[in-house]
């Protein structure tokens, strides 16, 4: 089975040396793209420095615009499948295995999640994760554990509509809507690291506003969508 | 508030429900950007059903008619959104002239390369 690891980056100057080496050397049996969305850093520098495997975003296009870009280069390379994996290190390539082992069982997506068998801590940002997962519950039956995981793994099928399609974000609106639309949906247990370097992304207020936006588009849009 | 006016308020809501509803359906509307237009309807039709919120408002606030208060509300609201879209064109513009003189160059680039083959 051909895998892709789409690594997007944006300003990961930090990271993204240590994580590409890694897949290079340990893990040689994975191919990898490095979409790098219009870094001010020296990211995209570093990238072909190296000699990685890398596609510049000219412009700032947003994590949606950078995954839609290795999802076209995936379709295009004839890729059976492609998991979006985080250029600050928070994701282990040891797990990726096993997540394209109950891909190959027939699913069409398999999301690494933190709480298959581990308990969810009762954190400010976890009540969101629990939101989530109950407004996907709620609306497709389906129990996700992790639903805000950014480690899924994508089938072949999949990856063409995520390729061309408006509103196919990696985000759980859009594993919601999958879901809905039939497809099969599987979580495994891995571990994810701390960020090693760099700032998140994510502060409380972008959390909070990230969450009404999920909640809003599982809830009420979704359900209107063909 | 007159039932006039709250029928209004609940048809203009309703319209632009089913409205951006349906660009979404067709692929034509990014769910970002609709869900302004959502929440917006959402609250339209709240205060058609229950036009006491805006009454009470206007008493607490010592507006003489709540349906000024209601119109000075939602003119707030909609330029707060006015102000924001400005300042997301802007960007896209910048964006827009980034692209393109990207590409230009590039172009240009290509074209010297080829002239430079067809020399030798």
């Amino acid at each position: 089975m051909k895998l892709l690891l789409i690594i997007p980056a944006y300003n990961e100057e930090a990271n993204i040396e240590k994580v590409v080496e890694k897949i290079k050397n340990e893990y040689h049996e994975y191919d990898y793209v490095v979409i790098n969305d219009g870094s001010m850093d020296h990211t995209s520098e570093i990238c072909h420095s190296r000699g990685y495997n890398v596609i510049d975003h000219p412009v700032n296009l947003g994590l949606a615009g950078a995954f839609q870009t290795g999802m076209k280069y995936a379709w295009k390379h004839g890729y059976d499948c492609a998991i979006q994996f985080d250029a600050d290190g928070q994701h282990r390539p040891e797990f990726i295995k096993g997540m394209a082992e109950e891909l190959e069982k027939g699913h069409d997506v398999v999301i690494g999640s933190r709480f298959v068998s581990e308990k969810k801590p009762f954190t400010a940002r976890m009540m969101g994760s629990r939101l989530i997962a109950g407004a996907i519950r709620l609306t497709t039956g389906k129990k996700l554990t992790d639903p805000t995981s950014g480690m899924r793994l994508y089938g072949r099928n999949v990856i063409q509509a995520f390729a061309d399609n408006m509103n196919y974000g990696p985000e759980p609106d859009t594993i919601s809507y999958l879901l809905k639309k039939g497809c099969r949906i599987e979580e495994v247990q891995v571990t994810m690291a701390e960020r090693e370097a760099g700032e998140s992304y994510l502060n409380f207020g972008r959390s909070v506003s990230y969450m009404c936006r999920m909640l809003l588009s599982i809830l009420i849009i979704q359900g209107f969508r063909k | 508030m007159s039932i006039a006016l709250r029928v209004v308020l609940l048809a203009t809501a309703v319209l632009t429900f089913i409205f951006m509803l349906r660009r979404i359906r067709r692929s034509k509307l990014q769910i970002e950007s609709a869900l302004f237009w959502i929440l917006f309807s959402l609250l339209l039709i709240v205060i058609g059903l229950f036009p006491g919120i805006v009454i009470a408002a206007a008493n607490l606030l010592g507006v003489y008619s709540p349906t000024n208060l209601l119109f000075a509300f939602l003119f707030f609201v909609l330029l707060v959104k006015l102000f924001t879209q400005t300042m997301e064109i802007s960007v896209l513009q910048e964006k827009l002239l980034k692209l393109s003189q990207r590409i230009a160059l590039d172009n240009y680039e290509e074209q010297e390369l080829l002239k430079e083959k067809d020399k030798h």
